[in-house]
Parts: C-alpha cells; sequence; structure tokens
C-alpha cells in the first residue's frame, strides 16, 4: 500500500466512511503501524476545527451521575487493582454502579417487558415449557416503545410470533416479520401475517438465529412486500435474548 | 452564539494537566472535564446522532473510556482535545453504524428531540476565520465541499451523501479522495 492509500485511508477513517474491508484494515493498522498512527493524528486535527462548531447542548442532569456511578464499577487503570469477583458482586459501589447503569436499566427494561409477557402468556406456556424451552425470546417494542408482540425461537428451527396488546393490523394490509440474520446485510422476510394471533414462522431455511439478532415488522400489502424488502413503515423492532 | 462560544472557551482548563490526574484516580479531574467539554461534545454527538438519548449514551460512553485510558495518553504525540473527541466520534459513529442498520424508518423519537440537519454552508460560516480548514475548504468546488463536511459532522455514509447529492455513489467516492487530496496539500 502505497503511502497515499495509506494517507487516504486514514483520512477516511477519521471521516467514518469507511466499511467492510478497508475498515477491519485501517482498525488493525490503528493498533499496530505507527506511520499509520500518526496520519490519523494528523486528519483528526485538520479536522478538528469542525467540531468547534457545533452548538453547545446542555447535558441533562443526571448525565453526570451516570457517569460517576460507572465510573464505580470500573476502577480507574492506575487505582488498586479490581477486587477478586467474588468480592465485586458484593461490594456496594458495584451494586451502586449497576443501579445507575445506562445498560443495566435497558437490560432490566427489556427483563420487565418479558416478566409482563409471561404473565400475559399464562400459565399454560408453563406447563407447556418442559417440551418447548424457546432457545431466544425477542420482545419487539412498538413507537411508543411499549411491548407489542413477543417472538420465540425453538431448537427445531421454528419460531412464534405472538401479538400483545390491542395490535391492529391495517385493513387491507399485512404486518411483515422480518430479521437481519447479518447485522450488516439486508433484512430477510420470515413471515407475513394478516390476523393478529399468534402465528408460526419459518426460520429453518436461516443460518441459526443469535442472540441480538434484530427483528423488526412492517406494515406491506395483504400479500407482503411486493420487493422482497421492507416498503412500508417498520411498527415494530426488537433484539433476540437467549432464554434461559 | 459568538458570545456562547467565547463564553465556553474562557475557563480555560489544561486538559494535558487534568488527563494526567484522571490516570493517578482523581474524579475531580474527571469533572472538571466534563464540566468544560461535555456540552460541547453533546453537540458534536448530536449532530452525529440527532437523538439526545443516543447523543447523551455516547458521551457518558466516552467518558468512562476517558477515565480507564487516561494513563495511556501521551501529550508528545497529540493533542488532549483531539484524543478526547477521537474518543468521542469513534463511539457515536459504532452506535450510528449500529443504528442505522436497525433503523428502517426515523420514526422512533418523540419530535423535538431530533436535531436538525445542518446545512455545510452555514457549517462553513461558523469555521474560525483564523484556521487553516475554512480556507482550504473555499478551494473546494460547493457540492464537494458539501459532500466532506456532511461526511463528518453528521457521519454521512458514501451511499447516504450520493442520495443526499444526488450523483452516484462512484462519483461521490472519487470527490472525497480529491477533496482529500486537496484539502492535504492546503493544509501542510
Amino acid at each position: 500500500m502505497t503511502r497515499d492509500d495509506q494517507d487516504r485511508l486514514a483520512a477516511e477513517h477519521v471521516l467514518g466512511l469507511l466499511e467492510g474491508e478497508e475498515r477491519t484494515l485501517a482498525e488493525r493498522l490503528l493498533d499496530s503501524d505507527e506511520s499509520f498512527q500518526a496520519l490519523v493524528r494528523q486528519w483528526r486535527t485538520r479536522f478538528a476545527e469542525w467540531d468547534n462548531t457545533a452548538a453547545d447542548v446542555v447535558p441533562s442532569d443526571v448525565l453526570w451521575q451516570q457517569i460517576e456511578a460507572g465510573l464505580e464499577a470500573q476502577p480507574a487503570a492506575a487505582a488498586v487493582r479490581p477486587a477478586p469477583p467474588a468480592r465485586r458482586e458484593t461490594s456496594p459501589g458495584l451494586l451502586q454502579g449497576l443501579w445507575n447503569s445506562l445498560a443495566f436499566w435497558r437490560s432490566f427494561g427489556m427483563a420487565g417487558a418479558l416478566a409482563a409477557l409471561l404473565l400475559a402468556l399464562g400459565v399454560g406456556y408453563f406447563a407447556d415449557k418442559a417440551t418447548r424451552q424457546p432457545t431466544l425470546v425477542a420482545v419487539l417494542m412498538n413507537e411508543a416503545n411499549q411491548p407489542g408482540a413477543v417472538l420465540r425461537t425453538f431448537a427445531d428451527g421454528r419460531a412464534e410470533l405472538t401479538p400483545l396488546g390491542n395490535m391492529e393490523i391495517p385493513h387491507n394490509h399485512s404486518i411483515q416479520v422480518w430479521t437481519f440474520p447479518d447485522p450488516a446485510g439486508a433484512p430477510v422476510s420470515v413471515g407475513v401475517v394478516q390476523t393478529a394471533k399468534t402465528v408460526l414462522l419459518e426460520l429453518r431455511n436461516l443460518p441459526r438465529p443469535h442472540s441480538n439478532q434484530l427483528f423488526a415488522i412492517s406494515v406491506e400489502p395483504l400479500t407482503g412486500s411486493p420487493t422482497g424488502l421492507p416498503t412500508g413503515p417498520v411498527v415494530m423492532k426488537g433484539t433476540a435474548s437467549t432464554a434461559l | 452564539m459568538k458570545a456562547a462560544l467565547g463564553e465556553m472557551a474562557s475557563p480555560a482548563l489544561d486538559l494535558n494537566d487534568a488527563l494526567g490526574r484522571c490516570a493517578r484516580g482523581d474524579r475531580l479531574a474527571l469533572r472538571a472535564i466534563y464540566d468544560s467539554e461535555a456540552p460541547r461534545m453533546l453537540g458534536v454527538a448530536m449532530r452525529l446522532l440527532r437523538r439526545r438519548a443516543l447523543a447523551e449514551e455516547a458521551v457518558h460512553d466516552t467518558f468512562l473510556q476517558v477515565w480507564r485510558k487516561a494513563d495511556s495518553f501521551d501529550p508528545a504525540r497529540g493533542d488532549a482535545r483531539s484524543w478526547l473527541y477521537a474518543i468521542l466520534r469513534n463511539r457515536a459513529l459504532n452506535i450510528l453504524r449500529g443504528e442505522t442498520r436497525t433503523d428502517l424508518v426515523e420514526d422512533f423519537e418523540p419530535m423535538g428531540l431530533v436535531s436538525e440537519e445542518e446545512n455545510a454552508e452555514a457549517v462553513m460560516m461558523r469555521l474560525s476565520d483564523t484556521g487553516s480548514l475554512k480556507r482550504c475548504l473555499e478551494r473546494l468546488e460547493p457540492a464537494r465541499r458539501q459532500a466532506i463536511t456532511l461526511a463528518y459532522i453528521h457521519g454521512l455514509s458514501h451511499g447516504e451523501l450520493a442520495g443526499r447529492l444526488g450523483v452516484p455513489l462512484g462519483t461521490i467516492k472519487s470527490w472525497i479522495r480529491r477533496s482529500l487530496v486537496s484539502l492535504r496539500e492546503c493544509m501542510t
């Protein structure tokens, strides 16, 4: 790679324009190659003036508290070595860190949605559970950030979609369920649904779904999207988590 | 606007010194960086991510990384401020990439929390007259200037730029490349 190529790669890395192989290459060079690091630093300095054109936005009052709570959970590099795991779990600092951590609350929100859902599904679910343990569960949240449907995948490649609450499908339309087996790739349809009730979906032709895989539902013509990609608005989405 | 920018600049914090103190575990130093830089950082993150909640998440994650990595910052190898903003931009761009993949339509945030897209020429006007970026951008054709500005401040991809500016993808790529060559010549 010529010096000019490296320089272009460094600049496009700083701009955030790299994708795919070039992005991986730039990240590798940034970790290992001092001359590349120097090129990146030069471009950062050249472009830094743009950062000064952003209007100041006053952070919300809790942002600093959340950062400070995050510090509890991860001591500074130079501070004492982390206590052994057994002690860390019981340390009040860590608990307080969790209490304030964005990520924790985010997962707690999902867990709460899941708990509500399990209640909604009722006793039948539990009676059936031994034989029909789902492998992954995705709670799809609607525009109002409320659980709108739940999707469960099973070890045999089937999946089940259960709409929640008062989901309505617009007249003369369907909802179509999509997933992203490759997070960087195009969505793939896994089923078209005309009535709001629990339905089976077919995932057998797709790579085995993984946790964090995204599922989304769009509104489509009655027979599904004519293009093979979502054409209507996305009304719900959520990522899958491993069912324990 | 000028006055607001002026006020921000006045409490001159020695970032090198503050990062050194962070590396030694001094939380007050991190707080001082926060007080001095967080509003600007949030502004930069808002331009990239549009949504306040995501932008605050990027700033949150950035400060945790600053705390964790403060001891790896070497003042001899670059300016403290650009080190801070590099962490912020990396984090925000990663969030942006993750989000745009998943967001098929942008209708999930209530009105008012989403920042407006800024016009590249307006951004030009706010660049300092004394810095070289403005002078060197002025040498580019307006459409090319717009492409590179939108890429940096809003994190638009080649494909998004092509759509926005109504030109083929290959054209955008060569515009960006030529603009970079011109900027490098002009700014060194």
